[in-house]
C-alpha cells in the first residue's frame, strides 16, 4: 500500500502557505516533492531555470544577491525559490547554507498550479500583491503614475521597418500609423530608431533620396528601456539623453514592443494627486467635495502599486484631508458669513502627524480667539457641524471619542486651550494622559494661524520639563507592545471576524509614534510628523543615530505593509481594517517585521529606562 | 572485484532456483558498478519492524521503504506494508504499537517481497543496522522464493561507524542519534516506512559530508555488500 510519509505531511501542514491547502492539494504536493540534504557551506543556485521552491524542514539557509548582499537569512518552516522573491530584487541570488539543511524541494509547476487554483495561496508568493489586482482597473483609465512599468503604458505594438525599407516607404508607414517614429528591426531585434525629426534634417536637409534605405538615416544601437523599468527610469533617461523617443522592449527577448514618447510622460502624470486637490477646491458644495473624495481610495491604490513609500501616502491622504476641510470651511463661511472672531481649525492624531490612513477617523477641534463671546457660540457650532458632516461624507469617519470641533469642550477659546494643556501636564490622570497623545499632535489647518502658533508655543518646552508628565505618557506608551512572542514568534490577536491577526496600527505603528511623541516632547521638538520629530531627535542624545534609523525603517515597513493591505482590502471591496493575518506574508516580509517589531522592543525598553524607571 | 565476484557466485548458485519467482529479474541483471556515480544510483531504503531479534524464532511485522534518485527523497515513493504473522505477534507490539488484529488485514510476505524486488532491480538497498533487518528478509526469501533477494545494500550504520573511527569518537550508532549528530530534526513516529524515511534522511546527510556530491561513486559507500 501506497503509505505517505507521516513526517513530511505532518510538518508541511504547519507552514505557511501550505498550511491553508485542504487535504487533496497538501497530499498531491508530497506526493511530488522531493527531500534534499545539503551541507553547510553548499550553493543552491536560485538563478535561470532553477523555480523550485525549496520548503526548510531543518538548518539555516542565507539569501545573497548576485553582489553578495545579505537578503536574507531563513530556518526552519521558511520556504524560499525564485518565485518567493520580492518583485523588483536581482533575480539571480544564491542561497548559502549557513547549517546543514534539510529541504523539501517543491517542482515550479505543481506551485503554479496550486497559485491558480487558490487565491490566499497565491498571495503568499505575492509582494506586490495589490499591483496585480489592479491591472484591469488601470487599463481603462488613461491615467498613470511615473513609478508604473513602462510595459504599462506602451499600449500598442512598435511601428517597426526592416533595415532596407525605402525612406519614403517609412515616411508612409509613420504617417499610416499616425507616429512620429519607427523601430528598425533585423531579425526581431532592435536595431536603430528613425524619428520625425531624422526624416528632416538627415533627408530633407541633406537632400538625400527619398528611395535610400533607412538603414542610412537610422539612429543605430539608439538607448532603449525595459518594458519592466519604472516610468520614473525612464523619464530620467529621457532627459538626460535629451531625446523623445525610447524603444521600448521586452525583458528577456529584447523584442521591441513599443515606443515611450515625452507626451506618454505628460499624460502618466495625470493621476498625481495635484489634479484631486485642485478639483477639491473647484467644488461649489459639500456634495461635490464627497463626490471627489471618492476617488481618493483609487488613487491610493496607484500610489501603492507604484511603490509610492508609506510616509509618501501618509503625506498624500492628510494633504487631500487638509483640502477637504479648507474647502469645506470656505463653504461654510460662504453660507454662515464672515466669522465673527477670529478662529483656527486644528488638526489632531493621525490628520496633525500627517500620517493618515484609510479609514483613518477625524480628530479636529475649533481654536477661537479670547474675545468670543456667548453670543457667537450659534456660529461655531454650525461650522463646526458642516465641516464635521461634510468630512464624515467625504469618507472620514466621526470620531467615536468625540474629538471632533462638533464637541463643545472641542471648541474654546485659546485661554481655554492652554488651561488643558496645563491640566493634562500637571495632572497626568490616566484619562489626561489620553488626551495628551491625541492633542499633542496638533496641526493648523485653517484660519487664523498666530491663534495655533500661540498655543504651540505655550505647549512647547512645557511638557518636556515635567518629568511625572513623562513618566506617565512612557507607562501609557507601554501599554502598546509591539506583538512579538519570547521566541520572536507573532502574539496574534483576535480580528472582527475573530481571525486570528496582527493589529498593525495599534501594536505598529502607534508604539513608534508613541516613542517619538515623547522624545520630541522631552527635546522640545515642536515637529508633529513622526518622521520629522525622529530626524530631528538627531540632534538631540536622547536617542541614538542608530536607534533613530531603526525606528524610520521600522516605522516606513510596518506602515508599508499596512497599506499594502489595506489596498488589497480594498481592492477586493471588504471593509477597510489594521488586522493583517502574517500567514499572507512571504517569508522573507515575515522574517523583517519581525526584525522591525523588535527594534521597537528594544527602543520601548530604552524608553522605560529614560523616562519611566524612577517616576513610577 | 570481491563485489563482482559475490554477485556472479550467489547468481550462480540460486539462479535456477529463482527462475519463475518475482526474484527472477534480480538474476538477470547485475547490480549497478562500483563506479557509478552517486547522482545515477537508485536507492531503495528499507526498515523492516519484527516480532523480536531472532529470525528463526520471530517474525516480519511490516517493512517501509522509500526511495532516492538522483541524490533526493522521491516523495511518492514511500511504501508501507504490514505482513500476515503466522504466529501471535507477542512481545515486541509494546515496541511498535502493532496488534494482532491489524496484522490480520494484512499482505504476505510473498507479496511485499514480489514487490520488493520489483523495485530493487538494478538499485542499491539502504538499511540501518543493514545485518538484522537482512536476515529475516533472506529467511523469509528462501521460505517463500526458495532463493535469496539478490541485491548490492549498504548499512548507514557501518558509514556512521567507519565516520567516527576515523574522528577518533565512539558514540551511539542508534537511528535517533545517528540523526541528532547531522541535526536532522527530531520524528516521533515509530513504523517501518517513518524509519526507513528517517534512515533516507540520515543517509543524504551521510553522504553530504562524505565528500563532493558531484564526484562521490557507489565505492565510496563502503562496505556494499551483496546479499
Amino acid at each position: 500500500m501506497v503509505g505517505e510519509i507521516p513526517e513530511v505531511t505532518g510538518f508541511m501542514q504547519t507552514c505557511p502557505p501550505f498550511d491553508g491547502l485542504d487535504a487533496d492539494a497538501l497530499a498531491k504536493l508530497v506526493r511530488n516533492l522531493s527531500v534534499s540534504y545539503h551541507k553547510s557551506g553548499d550553493q543552491i543556485d536560485l538563478a535561470g531555470d532553477n523555480a523550485d521552491i525549496y520548503l526548510i524542514r531543518s538548518g539555516s539557509i542565507e539569501i545573497r544577491s548576485a553582489d553578495n548582499q545579505l537578503v536574507d537569512r531563513l530556518s526552519a518552516g521558511d520556504t524560499f525559490g525564485l518565485a518567493c522573491l520580492p518583485a523588483g530584487s536581482g533575480r539571480d541570488q544564491v542561497a548559502s547554507v549557513l547549517e546543514d539543511c534539510l529541504l523539501y524541494v517543491i517542482p515550479a509547476s505543481l506551485i503554479a498550479d496550486l497559485r491558480l487554483a487558490d487565491r490566499n495561496f497565491d498571495s503568499f508568493f505575492k509582494r506586490e500583491k495589490l499591483s496585480r489586482s489592479l491591472d484591469r482597473d488601470i487599463d481603462t483609465q488613461r491615467d498613470y503614475h511615473l513609478g508604473q512599468r513602462v510595459g504599462d503604458i506602451v499600449s500598442r505594438a512598435a511601428v517597426c521597418a526592416g533595415r532596407d525599407m525605402a525612406i519614403a516607404d517609412a515616411a508612409k508607414l509613420m504617417t499610416r500609423e499616425r507616429v512620429s517614429s519607427v523601430v528598425v528591426v533585423e531579425d526581431e531585434q532592435l536595431v536603430g530608431v528613425v524619428t520625425d525629426r531624422d526624416l528632416r534634417t538627415r533627408v530633407l536637409a541633406a537632400d538625400l533620396s527619398p528611395q535610400a534605405p533607412v538603414g542610412q538615416i537610422m539612429t543605430p544601437d539608439p538607448i532603449f528601456v525595459k518594458s519592466g523599468s519604472r516610468l520614473h527610469d525612464a523619464q530620467l533617461t529621457m532627459m538626460s539623453s535629451n531625446i523623445h523617443h525610447l524603444p521600448v522592449v521586452e525583458e528577456a527577448s529584447r523584442r521591441p514592443l513599443g515606443m515611450l514618447t515625452t507626451n506618454d510622460l505628460l499624460l502618466a502624470q495625470n493621476s498625481q494627486p495635484l489634479f484631486l486637490i485642485k478639483s477639491i477646491n473647484r467644488c461649489g458644495d459639500a456634495a461635490a467635495v464627497a463626490e471627489v473624495a471618492a476617488r481618493l481610495p483609487v488613487l491610493i491604490q496607484k500610489l501603492i502599486r507604484a511603490d509610492a513609500s508609506a510616509e509618501d501616502i501618509g503625506r498624500i491622504i492628510t494633504s487631500v484631508t487638509d483640502a477637504m476641510t479648507t474647502r469645506l470651511i470656505k463653504l461654510a463661511e460662504a453660507q454662515l458669513g464672515p466669522p465673527p472672531v477670529p478662529y483656527a481649525w486644528l488638526a489632531f492624531g493621525s490628520q496633525g502627524r500627517q500620517d493618515q490612513m484609510l479609514g483613518s477617523d477625524q480628530d479636529n477641534a475649533l481654536l477661537l480667539d479670547d474675545s468670543v463671546e456667548a453670543a457667537h457660540a450659534r456660529y461655531f457650532e454650525q461650522l463646526a457641524g458642516f465641516v464635521c458632516d461634510g468630512l464624515n461624507a467625504c469618507g472620514i469617519r466621526y470620531c467615536p471619542g468625540e474629538i471632533m470641533a462638533t464637541t463643545a469642550r472641542w471648541r474654546q477659546p485659546l485661554a481655554q486651550w492652554q488651561q488643558y494643556f496645563s491640566g493634562w501636564i500637571n495632572e497626568p490622570s490616566a484619562k489626561a494622559l489620553m488626551h495628551a497623545c491625541i492633542f499633542f499632535d496638533l496641526r493648523h489647518i485653517a484660519g487664523a494661524k498666530s491663534l495655533t502658533r500661540q498655543l504651540k508655543d505655550f505647549v512647547t518646552g512645557r511638557a518636556g520639563q515635567n518629568r511625572i508628565f513623562l513618566a506617565g505618557m512612557t507607562e501609557n506608551a507601554l501599554g502598546h507592545r509591539p506583538p512579538l512572542g519570547f521566541f520572536k514568534t507573532f502574539v496574534l490577536e483576535r480580528d472582527g471576524n475573530h481571525e486570528p491577526a496582527l493589529d498593525l496600527k495599534h501594536r505598529g505603528t502607534i508604539p513608534i509614534v508613541d516613542i517619538a511623541r515623547i522624545y520630541a516632547l522631552s527635546a522640545g521638538i515642536g515637529a508633529v510628523n513622526t518622521m520629522e520629530r525622529l530626524r530631528a531627535l538627531e540632534a538631540f542624545s536622547e536617542l541614538s543615530a542608530g536607534d533613530i534609523h531603526n525606528l524610520l525603517d521600522a516605522h516606513e515597513f510596518i506602515a508599508r505593509i499596512r497599506i499594502e493591505s489595506q489596498g488589497e482590502q480594498l481592492a477586493q471591496g471588504r471593509e477597510v481594517t489594521n488586522s493583517l493575518n502574517p500567514k499572507v506574508l512571504s517569508p522573507l516580509v515575515r522574517h523583517q517585521l519581525k526584525e522591525a517589531f523588535a527594534v521597537v522592543q528594544s527602543c520601548q525598553q530604552g524608553m522605560k529606562m529614560g523616562f519611566g524607571g524612577g517616576a513610577l | 572485484m570481491l563485489y563482482k565476484l559475490r554477485y556472479w557466485l550467489q547468481a550462480a548458485l540460486w539462479r535456477y532456483r529463482a527462475r519463475t519467482t518475482p526474484f527472477e529479474s534480480l538474476y538477470l541483471t547485475p547490480p549497478p558498478a562500483l563506479s557509478r556515480p552517486f547522482e545515477q544510483l537508485r536507492f531503495v531504503v528499507l526498515d523492516a519492524e519484527m516480532s523480536g531479534l531472532n529470525p528463526k524464532r520471530h517474525n516480519l511485522l511490516s517493512i517501509g521503504w522509500v526511495v532516492i534518485e538522483r541524490g533526493r527523497i522521491v516523495g511518492d515513493s514511500g511504501r508501507h506494508f504490514l505482513i500476515h504473522a503466522d504466529a501471535h505477534v507477542g512481545e515486541s507490539t509494546k515496541i511498535h504499537g502493532l496488534r494482532d488484529s491489524a496484522i490480520a488485514g494484512a499482505a504476505s510476505v510473498a507479496r511485499v517481497l514480489a514487490l520488493l524486488a520489483s523495485q530493487a532491480g538494478g538499485a542499491v538497498l539502504v538499511f540501518h543496522h543493514a545485518s538484522l533487518d537482512m536476515a529475516f528478509i533472506q529467511r523469509a526469501a528462501r521460505q517463500t522464493m526458495q532463493c535469496p533477494l539478490l541485491a548490492a545494500y549498504v548499512d548507514t550504520m557501518e558509514l556512521e561507524k567507519r565516520r567516527l573511527r576515523r574522528q577518533g569518537k565512539s558514540a551511539s550508532l542508534r537511528l535517533k542519534l545517528c540523526r541528532d549528530r547531522y541535526g536532522l530534526p527530531a520524528t516521533a513516529q515509530h513504523n517501518a516506512l517513518s524509519d526507513a524515511y528517517a534512515t533516507a534522511e540520515l543517509f543524504l546527510a551521510q553522504v553530504a559530508h562524505l565528500g563532493e556530491r558531484g564526484k562521490l561513486r557507489l565505492k565510496d559507500l563502503y562496505p556494499v555488500n551483496i546479499s
